[in-house]
This record gives structure tokens, sequence and C-alpha cells, in this order.
């Protein structure tokens, strides 16, 4: 398992290199320039000449991404054009915003997700599973600026239940239910159709009846054969989902005032502030590549069959 | 089960880390004042280094913060700040100026003249690359300075601890002017070293009215009054400025009462003013800026006068101005807004005359069957786009098509400074209230591109003319000066001058002596109340 393990993560230094490498043409490729938005609207051409020397912009562009490798070998991710300040450090500050949030909306994604599902699945075909339909589908096709307007109106605004911005309550959980509820909502939807289909998938197999027969309860045969087996591609969207809250909700951020990753990257596209986006570009695959070993070795741990697997190809 | 367990162990753990990472410490305020003033931003200010900021939400926190030697009242007169007085020389090329005694920073250091001249320094130092050098190019020694050459500007010195001498390369009379704007505020030169590394300027101090108490990036700056501030001291006791890029989410924070302001758009103006319990709380303020449709003057089809003035000919400001302004703006006649020196009410010879117009595009070789078709360069934003399709409109009616090319803002700027943009609609917000800065910044050929003259115009008349009307002191034959230019780069129609639009506020019951000159986002908010 640990060699498993390692191999996996040596196979992520060329996916990263790879999303650098994109990255860094993209952004060279796009219009606009840094210099500009760093020396405003009177801007001389020597300003510009002299902001674009002093970022390096002047370098051919492999040459500019050979030392930007260099530079982040050695763990340093740079500092922000605009305001000087090192990426890294923003980052640590802004992270706690969007992990707070990404907990709380997986927790409601789960939650909801899985038990709306599992109702779903027992009640197939029932009113019951029908209401749950109606909601996952809903879920699914309100777009999150929408639900989230509406959530805000009126939760916040109308009932005053919750305030309407992480700026009234920095220390409490507070504000963070709201827009953690407006993403939950939306990916615990799209859970509840694949552990329904899952789960009946797997409740009308062999196995199922087997235990019946064995006259197992009800609730164990539900959760200990049932749901454990119909859990390998729900943990695969809770892994996607994951990493996409863990690199922030530009949307959610900015609806509901949180100065989290999400608003951050985007200012920084805006401003083309390289380093910022490179930054939070590089942190982003890493996640996604974390989460998604996370989910393998999940696989591997609920499935003994993938685990054998995984070390047979291994051995081979 | 157990995996069910896990995962919920897993959210658990996360959410204290995160809590962990949040706490921030509470602030306490001086008690002799009274209220929280509520505020809000629509993007965070990056950089709240005088030298480096460029734009109005860094402004309008730095002049809270910080001081400069002179500034704007709310009656836009202008008056000393740190500077007790000051004489100008005969020649125009010397001022000196007296500085007030018994200023301190917020950390307790006293103001002396060598604070002055560090940050002044500063702005020509080549190693802080800041973007306002332009602001004190005419200090003597100034380009020395920029190069390299030189470790300190010739032309500024310390006379003795509180009195600082600027001497200047040729006479430039709005210099004054200049020295209000935010890039010559004055920071503390004991703190040297936080400066250079910019971690100073994370919560940065000076010594202004109010000081930074507390700042989440991309979420709030607070200040609390400054109890040993050197003037009248503010009223209020707190600001807290929050930083919402949303309009929507900001009206809804105002209307729930977590705001004391409200910024208005045209989107939004009709509904809060059709309201009387709203109506009578908005201000319309006639801010410094002119809006206009730019042309490159150097290529096809715009080199050619004739199709410049018809163009301008054939728009009817009025008309729009009604349609998407409510009627909050007034019709340009030039570069130069109402209000400064410069302006004059009156023809320039541009105004809708449609047939005169198509009699000169017919002139120019423009037909029915050969229209004058042009790509018009536009921020892809809701505002913009109110503009460009009214415009579109109207100029087909008189056989013009205009495509319209919907940009991003860095892609827009680069585009237009490179010249890439054959037509396209901007707008021009005056740093300081002379005429100076609707003239020399966009249309002397020395900003030729992304100085300012976006339009490459370039004319030596007009560079000469511009030139010598900054030499003379007489404030009056001066802005005779500038409204003479104003009207002679109007014969070239550079632009299609369009409008100066006022900007709209809505406060809530509690504010009152809110600063609305045009100048307030240099406001230092001393007069604003708040009741409790």
């Amino acid at each position: 398992m640990l060699e498993f393990t390692l191999r996996r993560l040596a196979a992520t230094i060329p996916v990263l290199l790879g999303i650098l490498l994109i990255a860094f043409v993209v952004l060279y490729l796009i219009p606009g320039d840094p210099a500009q938005t760093i020396a405003g609207p009177r801007a001389d051409a020597a300003t510009l000449a002299r902001i674009a020397d002093e970022m390096g912009l002047d370098q051919p562009v492999h040459q500019r991404f050979l030392s930007y490798l260099k530079r982040i070998s050695r763990g340093d991710l740079g500092g922000s054009v605009v305001s000087g300040k090192p990426v890294l450090e923003s980052v640590i500050e802004k992270l706690p915003y969007t992990l707070k949030l990404a907990a709380l909306a997986m927790t409601f994604s789960i939650v909801l997700g899985i038990l709306a599902g599992i109702i779903s699945a027992i009640t197939q075909g029932r009113w019951l599973d029908r209401i749950c339909t109606v909601f996952s589908v809903t879920g699914i096709s309100i777009p999150v600026f929408l639900s989230g307007l509406v959530f805000l109106y009126v939760f916040a605004v109308r009932l005053k239940w919750f305030p309407s911005s992480g700026f009234a309550a920095e220390d409490s959980l507070l504000p963070f239910i709201l827009p953690a509820f407006t993403l939950g909502i939306r990916s615990a939807a799209f859970l509840a159709r694949i552990v329904r289909s899952s789960m009946i998938e797997v409740l009308n197999q062999d196995f199922i009846r087997t235990a019946r027969a064995k006259g197992l309860s009800p609730a164990r045969i539900l959760f200990r054969h049932g749901l454990v087996n119909a859990l390998i591609p729900v943990i695969t969207v809770i892994g996607l989902d994951l990493s996409s809250y863990l690199n922030g909700s530009v949307i959610v951020e900015t609806i509901f005032d949180l100065p989290g990753i999400g608003r951050f990257a985007m200012d920084a596209i805006l401003q083309r502030d390289y380093p910022v986006i490179q930054g939070i570009v590089l942190l982003g695959a890493l996640v996604f590549i974390m989460v998604n070993l996370a989910v393998d070795l999940l696989y591997a741990w609920i499935n003994p069959k993938i685990r054998d697997e995984m070390l047979g190809r291994l051995a081979r | 089960m157990k995996r069910i367990l896990f995962s919920t162990a897993f959210v658990c753990v996360m959410v204290m880390a995160a809590n962990l990472l949040l706490s921030t410490p509470a602030e306490t305020n001086p008690s002799s004042f009274r209220g929280v003033f509520s505020g809000y931003l629509s993007s965070e200010p990056s950089n709240l280094d005088p030298a480096r900021g460029v734009d109005v939400n860094e402004a309008s926190i730095q002049a809270k913060v910080f001081d400069g030697l002179v500034r704007y009242d709310e009656k836009m007169r202008l008056v000393g700040n740190l500077a007790e007085s000051w004489t100008v020389s005969p020649d125009g090329k010397e001022l000196v100026f007296k500085l007030k005694q018994n200023v301190f920073f917020h950390d307790g250091q006293a103001l002396t003249s060598s604070d002055v001249v560090f940050s002044l320094d500063r702005i020509l130092d080549p190693t802080v690359g800041s973007p306002r050098t332009w602001v004190l190019e005419k200090v003597e020694g100034a380009t020395e300075r920029m190069r390299g050459e030189s470790d300190r500007v010739a032309g500024i010195t310390a006379v003795d601890d509180y009195t600082v001498s600027i001497k200047l390369s040729a006479p430039f009379a709005p210099f004054l002017c200049l020295l209000s704007m935010p890039a010559c505020y004055i920071l503390p030169s004991g703190s040297a070293s936080a400066i250079s590394d910019r971690s100073f300027f994370e919560k940065p101090f000076g010594t202004g009215p109010f000081k930074i108490t507390e700042r989440v990036r991309d979420s709030h700056i607070r200040l609390a009054a400054n109890a040993a501030y050197h003037g009248t001291r503010a009223r209020l006791a707190r600001m807290d400025i929050r930083i919402i890029p949303e309009n929507m989410k900001a009206e809804m924070e105002f209307e729930s009462g977590n705001l004391d302001m409200l910024q208005l758009y045209p989107a939004n103006y009709e509904r809060f003013k059709s309201d009387p319990d709203f109506a009578a709380r908005i201000t319309d303020v006639p801010s410094l800026n002119v809006f206009y449709i730019g042309f490159n003057n150097q290529t096809a089809p715009f080199d050619d006068v004739r199709v410049r003035r018809a163009l301008n000919m054939l728009v009817d400001r009025e008309k729009i101005i009604k349609a998407v302004y409510q009627g909050r703006a007034v019709s340009a006649n030039g570069s130069i807004p109402p209000g400064i020196s410069g302006y004059t009410e009156g023809s320039n010879g541009l105004e809708y005359n449609p047939e005169e117009g198509r009699r000169l595009l017919k002139e120019a070789g423009y037909s029915k069957d050969r229209p004058l078709t042009f790509d018009l360069y536009q921020r892809s934003s809701q505002s913009a786009f109110e503009i460009t399709r009214l415009l579109q409109g109207e100029l087909k009616k008189h056989g013009v098509v205009i495509n319209l090319k919907p940009m991003e803002w860095s892609a827009l700027k680069d585009a237009v400074s490179k010249g890439e943009a054959p037509a396209f609609y901007m707008s021009w917000f005056g740093d300081y209230p002379d005429g100076e800065n609707f003239l020399f910044p966009v249309f002397h050929s020395s900003n030729w591109g992304s100085g300012g003259n976006r339009a490459r115009f370039k004319n030596e008349e007009i560079d000469r003319m511009i030139e010598d009307s900054v030499k003379i002191q007489d404030a009056d034959r001066r802005s005779e000066a500038y409204s003479r230019i104003n009207r002679k780069i109007a014969e070239h129609a550079p632009w299609i001058y369009l409008w100066h639009a006022s900007e709209s506020y809505l406060t809530s019951k509690k504010v009152s002596n809110m600063d609305f000159s045009p100048m307030f986002f240099c406001d230092n908010a001393l007069t604003l109340t708040v009741k409790e």
C-alpha cells in the first residue's frame, strides 16, 4: 500500500509540470499586461518598460518558465506584482475561509445527498422517491448565483436568521452556513441521484438476497452490505466536489462576501497578476491530485478487491 | 458505518482548524468620538502605498490615514494640511513650505521635514518603481534620480526641521494641485525599512485623522479616529469599510441597514429616485470626468478630420443623456469638465447637426453604397453596452455601421495602448481639479498611447500651447489659456466628446455632512457624522 502511494505521488510530478506549462502559456497568450495594471492610467512607455523589466517580462517565454520552475522548486511562489505581498502568505490568509466553506458545504452535501439517495432507493417508485427526485432535479438545475441570491434575500435580508456576509461575525460559523448550504445543496442533489441508482443496482444483486435469506436485520443489510458497496461512484463525486470547493467558489464567495481563494484568484486574473495566478493554479492542481489520491486510497480501503488489483498490478 | 464516522470526523477537524486560523483581536474606540460609518469599496485597495496607488479605492483609504502638504477641502479650495503656509518665488520655480509643529504619526513619531523629503523622494526612487513619477517630474533633478544617477532629488531639500524647499526645473503653475494627490502623502521615515520591503503597507500608518485598526483583505478595513490628530479632529469614532464587488449585494446590504451609503447606477437609480423615502437622500455629485469615443487619429478612416468631425455631429448627446443618465450628465464641448479651470460653456462647432455631419461624410467619400464601417472597442460591461448600443443605433440611421468589440478591461487597455483599436469607448477621470489634467495627459504628444493620449493625437501647435499654459502663474489667465486650448483641440475633433457624468449616492438616515465635492475620493471624512 505504501509503495502504491509513493508511486502515485511520483506520478503527480509530470502532471503538475504539464499544468504549470499550460497555465504559463495561456497567461503568455492572453492579451493584457500586468505592467499596465500597476502603472495606472498615466503609464508612460518608460514606466511600463521599467516595470516589465523588473518582472522579467522582457525575457523570452521559455526562459521565464525555467526561472519560474527554479523558483518554485525552492518553495518560493513569488510575490504579487500588484501589492508586493508573498503569494503563499496571501493564500494562507485566505485558506481558512475556503476550508470552512468547503467543510460545511461537504457536510451538507454528504448528509443530505446520501440520506435522500437512500430514501429514494428504498422507496423506489413511491411518492417519497418522487419528492426526492423533484428536489434533486431542481437542485441540479438551479445555478448557484440564483439560489445564492434567493437564500441571501430570504434568510438574511428578510428573515434575518443568518448574517448576510462574512464581515458581520468573523469568529463564528454562522456566516458560513448560507453560502455552504448554497454550494452543498447543489452537490447534494447530484449525489442523491447517484446514491439512488447505485443503491438500487446493489440492492438487486444476489448477495443482498442471500443476506435477506440469512435473516439479517434490514438496517444491517442496507448499511453494511448495501451502502458500502454503493459507495464507490459516490466517493468519486464527493472527491471531485471537494477539490473544486477547496479551489474556491468565486460566485458564492462574491455573493456572501467571503474573502476566500476564489475571489483572490479572480482578482488576480483581472489584474494579470501572473505570480498570484500561477501560485493558485499550482496549489489548486496539488489539491486536485491529493484529493484524487485520497479517493483512490479510500476505494482500496473500502473494497479489498480493488486493493488486490492495485497491488497485483504493481507486482506485475 | 465506520467510514461515515471517519468522514464526519474529517469535516469536524477541518472546521476546527479553520476556526483557529480565523480569530481576530477586538478594538476599542476613544470615547469623545461618536458613531460608526459603514461604507464599502467595489474592490480591494491592492496598494495602500501612496507612491504605488493608482485608483480611487486606494485613494479613499489613503486619504483618511495619511496627510499631504496641502489638500482640497469640501468646498474644493486648496488649503494647507501638513504645511502651515507656503510661498512661491516670483519666477514660479521655488516653493517653500512651513510645516506644522507637533504633528505625530500614529505610532508616536513626530513629523519633521525629513519625512517630507523621504516621502517625495520615494516617488522618484527607481527601486520603488512608482507609476506616479510624473507627479514630480518637473522637480529639479528628477530625471537624474529616476535614472539612478543620483541618490537624492536635488530639488527637494529640508531647510530646517520644519521647512521644506522644492525647486522646479521650469515654472509649472499646477504643481501645488499635484502635491494634493495621494501619491504625495507623507510617510514616517522612521519606518523606512518596513516601507522598503512593503510589509509596512499591510496596515500602514501616517498622520491622518483615522488609523487602520484591522484589515482583512477582500473583506474589510476598519478605521478608528485618531485622538492625537493635528487638525480639527474627526467626529466619527470608527469607519468600517467593506469590500463588496457586486452592486446587487451592496444594494441588499444598504436596504438591510448594514451600509450607510450606496453608489447608484443607471440600473437602480430610477427605482430609488421614485421612492420618496429614498429620493430625498440621493445626492448627485458632478465629478471630474469626461466620457468619449476615442479615435486612433493616425489610421484610416480616422486620420481624416472630416470623418471625426462628422461623427461628432451625428451623435445626439442630449437624447442619450436623457435615456441613460436620466439627465445626470452634461454634454461635453471639450475634454475639460465644468467646475475647474479652463471650462467654458458654449459651442465648439461639433454639436448635433446631422445634415452637416452627413455632408462631411459624403465629402470624405462615404455613401449608402460605401458606408463608413468601423470596430468600436469597449468594456464588456452592462453600463458600457447601454451607451454603445444606443450609439450604434443612432449612427446607423445616418448610414454609419459600428461593430461592437466588447473586451475584458485589461485586454481593452492593452489593445488601445498599442493602437490596435480604431475607435474605443472610454473615460478619463481627473486626479486634481486643474484644467491641465484634462489637456496634457490626454492630448500632448509625449503621452502617446498608454500615457493617457490614447487617441494618438499629435499636433505641434497644441503641444506648444499646453507647455506655455502651465507657465502662467496667474490663475485667471491660465484658465483662459486652457479654455483656448480646449477649443483649439475641438477643431481637430480627436474624440467624439460625449459628456461629463455625475455620480449619485444614496445615504442612510443616520448620515449627515458627507463630503460630496468632486474630489470626494480624497476626502478625509473630518465632517462626516453618523447618528448612533
